[in-house]
C-alpha cells in the first residue's frame, strides 16, 4: 500500500478502532471492543466503492472515522494526500467540505423546524459566506433539478415528505457544497424497491456528472453488486475482499464471501 | 386430481381504525380463498396493509379501536364454516390459538426476555398437551431442537433469550409456535431482521418443514425473491386493498395490473438474477 495511484483520493492504512468497555456497577467494566481491526484500502476519483457487510460489522464506525467524527485508535487516514486522523478539529474544518455524508434516516440530519429552503441555504452560507444571494439561489435551483426535486419543495418542512423524497433532499444538501467524496450509509435500506432504484440511479448520475467518489454502504449484496465499480466486503471489523464485483463474488473468494453470495435470494419474472 | 378442500375464506374484509375523533379506513374489501396445503404470499410495499390483514385473521387488533366488517371464515371439522367475526373477542382469541400458529418479525416479541428458554418452551407445550410428564416433555424439546438445528442441548435451554443469537432465537420462536398443532401457519416478515446467512437458513428450514408437514402457509414479506422461493400463490396489496392475486408463476411472469408490472420490473432491477436482466 505504499504506492498510491495518482487518482487516489482517500487512503486508509491499518486503521483500528477500539471502544472502551462500558462501566458496570462501581468497579467493574465490560471488556474493550474492537469494531475495526486493521483496515486498509484506497478510494479513487470518480468511483463508486461499495462497502458490504452485515449489521454490526463496523461499516458506520469506519465511515465516521473518514468523516473525522470518530478518531481511530491507530492507523492513518489520508484525504487528498493529507493525513487527517490526528488533525485537531480546527484544522480539519477547512477540509470538511470535501467529504460529505448521507445517513439511513434523513430525520437525523434535517432539522424538522426548518423549511427545505433554509436547510439547503445553511451549508452554502457556512462554506461560502461571501456568496451572493443570487448565486446561492442559482446553485439551489440547479441541484434541485439534478436531484429531481420540484421547486415548490423549498417552502415545505421535512415532515411533509416521503422517505424517498427526503433522501433526495439529503443528497442535494450534501452535494451543494461540491464535495469530492460522498459517503452514503444505508441510505436506501428503509425504502421500497421502486424508490430504491430511483435513488441508486440518482447517485450514479451524480457520480458521473461530478466525477464524485462515493462510498456506498449497504448490507444488501444484490444492491452492492449492481451499483459498485469496486466493492469491499467487511466482516467483524475486517476486510474480507476488495475488487470489482465479479472478482469479489467469484468462486475463488473468501469462504465468508462465498457463504454470503450463496445466501442471496434472486427473483425472476417478466413485465 | 380432486380439488383440495377450502380451509380459509376472507370475504369483503374492511377495517377502520378509530383514533380519537379520527377514522382510518385501512383495509378495503379484501377477499381471498385458501385451500388446504397451499402456500400463500402476501406482498406489497410498506404500509400496504399486509400486517393489518394478518392481525385481523389472528385477532391481534385491539377491540376498542378497531371496526371490522366482512367475514373471516375458517372451515370446521364437520365441514361447515366458522366466522371469526361472529365470535366474541374472547372466544376469537381461543379459536385462533387452536387454528393458527404465528411467527412474528421480531422473535424477541414472541419470547419472554425474563424467563429461561426451558421454562417458556415447556409452558407452551403444556398448554397444548397438559398430560405430558416432565421427562417426556424434555425429550420432546430435545428432539425438536435436533429437527430445528438448535444447538447446545440442555445448556441452551438454561439460557435467557438475549444470551442467544438472533437466528437461534428465531428458530426457537418458530419451534414454539409450531407446538400448537394448528393447521395454518402465518409468518409476518419472519426473517427481515436477520442477517443474510441466517435469513437463508431460516427460510430453507421453513421450506423443509413444509415438505413434511401438511401446513397451510400465509407468508408476509416485502421481498419478492423470498416469496418466489416459498409460495405457490400470491396477493399483491397496495393502500389497504388487493391489487392482484393468483399463482406466483402467473403473477410474476404475466402480471396484469400496472402496479404489479412495476413491482416486478423494479424488483428485477434490484435482485434479478443476471439471466433475468438480459
Ligand atoms: N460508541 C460505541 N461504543 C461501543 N461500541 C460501539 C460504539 N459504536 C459502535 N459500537 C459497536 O461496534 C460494532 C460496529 O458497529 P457499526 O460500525 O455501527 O456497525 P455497522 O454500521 O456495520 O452495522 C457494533 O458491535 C457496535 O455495537
Ligand atoms: N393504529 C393505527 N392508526 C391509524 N393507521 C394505522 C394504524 N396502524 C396501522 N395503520 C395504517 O394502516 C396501514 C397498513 O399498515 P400495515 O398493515 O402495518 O402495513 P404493512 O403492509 O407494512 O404491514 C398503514 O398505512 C398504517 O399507517
Ligand atoms: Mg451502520
Ligand atoms: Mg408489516
Amino acid at each position: 500500500m505504499n504506492e498510491s495511484r495518482s487518482d487516489s483520493i482517500v487512503k486508509v492504512i491499518d486503521v483500528i478502532k477500539t471502544f472502551p468497555g462500558a462501566r458496570k456497577g462501581l468497579i467493574g467494566r465490560s471488556p474493550d471492543f474492537t469494531a475495526v481491526k486493521g483496515v486498509s484500502f484506497e478510494m479513487y476519483r470518480g468511483e463508486l466503492l461499495g462497502l458490504l457487510g452485515e449489521s454490526g460489522c463496523g461499516k458506520s464506525t469506519l465511515a465516521k472515522m473518514l468523516m473525522h467524527l470518530l478518531l481511530p485508535t491507530s492507523g492513518e487516514i489520508h484525504l487528498n494526500g493529507v493525513q487527517i486522523q490526528d488533525m485537531p478539529e480546527s484544522s480539519f474544518r477547512k477540509l470538511r467540505r470535501q467529504i460529505q455524508m448521507v445517513y439511513q434516516n434523513p430525520f437525523d440530519c434535517l432539522d424538522p423546524s426548518m423549511r427545505i429552503k433554509g436547510l439547503l441555504e445553511e451549508p452554502l452560507k457556512i462554506w461560502y459566506p461571501d456568496m451572493t444571494e443570487e448565486t446561492r439561489q442559482e446553485k439551489i435551483d440547479n441541484i434541485l433539478e439534478e436531484c429531481g426535486l420540484p421547486q415548490n419543495c423549498l417552502s415545505k418542512y421535512p415532515k411533509e415528505f416521503s422517505g424517498g423524497q427526503l433522501q433526495r433532499i439529503s443528497i442535494a444538501r450534501a452535494l451543494l457544497v461540491e464535495p469530492q467524496v460522498l459517503i452514503a450509509d444505508e441510505i436506501i435500506s428503509a425504502l421500497d424497491v421502486s424508490i430504491q432504484n430511483q435513488i441508486l440511479n440518482l447517485l450514479i448520475r451524480m457520480k458521473e456528472r461530478h466525477h464524485l467518489s462515493i462510498l456506498f454502504i449497504t448490507h444488501d449484496l444484490s444492491v452492492a453488486r449492481r451499483v459498485s465499480d469496486r466493492v469491499m466486503v467487511m466482516q467483524s471489523g475486517e476486510i474480507k475482499g476488495i475488487g470489482t464485483p465479479d472478482q469479489v463474488f467469484s468462486e475463488q473468494s473468501d469462504p465468508y464471501i462465498k457463504d454470503l453470495t450463496s445466501a442471496v435470494f434472486t427473483f425472476s419474472g417478466r413485465a | 386430481m380432486t380439488e383440495k378442500k377450502e380451509i380459509l375464506r376472507i370475504e369483503n374484509l374492511n377495517i377502520t381504525i378509530k383514533n380519537g375523533s379520527k377514522r382510518f379506513h385501512v383495509l378495503k374489501d379484501v377477499s381471498f380463498t385458501v385451500r388446504e396445503g397451499e402456500r400463500w404470499a402476501i406482498a406489497g410495499e410498506s404500509g400496504a396493509g399486509k400486517s393489518m390483514t394478518m392481525n385481523a385473521m389472528t385477532s391481534l387488533l385491539p377491540e376498542e379501536s378497531t371496526e371490522m366488517t366482512g367475514k373471516i371464515l375458517f372451515s370446521t371439522k364437520d365441514g361447515g364454516w366458522q366466522d371469526l367475526l361472529a365470535l366474541s373477542y374472547k372466544e376469537r382469541r381461543k379459536f385462533v390459538s387452536e387454528q393458527i400458529a404465528i411467527i412474528f418479525q421480531d422473535s424477541i416479541n414472541a419470547l419472554n426476555p425474563n424467563e429461561r428458554i426451558m421454562k417458556q418452551w415447556g409452558e407452551t407445550i403444556r398448554l397444548h398437551r397438559p398430560s405430558l410428564s416432565q421427562a417426556e416433555l424434555e425429550n420432546h424439546i430435545l428432539d425438536q431442537m435436533d429437527i430445528f438445528g438448535i444447538r447446545g442441548g440442555r445448556e441452551t435451554l438454561q439460557h435467557f433469550p438475549d444470551q442467544l443469537s438472533g437466528g437461534m432465537r428465531q428458530r426457537i420462536a418458530i419451534a414454539m409456535a409450531l407446538e400448537s398443532q394448528a393447521r395454518i401457519l402465518i409468518a409476518d416478515e419472519p426473517t427481515t431482521s436477520l442477517d443474510a446467512i441466517s435469513q437463508r437458513n431460516t427460510i430453507e428450514f421453513i421450506r423443509k418443514l413444509l415438505e413434511t408437514k401438511q401446513w397451510t402457509l400465509l407468508f408476509i414479506s416485502h421481498n419478492l425473491g423470498i416469496l418466489q422461493s416459498m409460495c405457490d400463490h400470491i396477493i399483491i396489496m397496495k393502500d389497504g386493498a388487493i391489487v392482484e392475486q393468483g399463482t406466483t408463476d402467473d403473477l410474476f411472469y404475466h402480471p396484469k395490473e400496472p402496479y404489479t408490472r412495476q413491482l416486478v420490473r423494479e424488483t428485477m432491477k434490484i435482485m434479478g438474477s443476471s439471466e433475468a436482466l438480459v
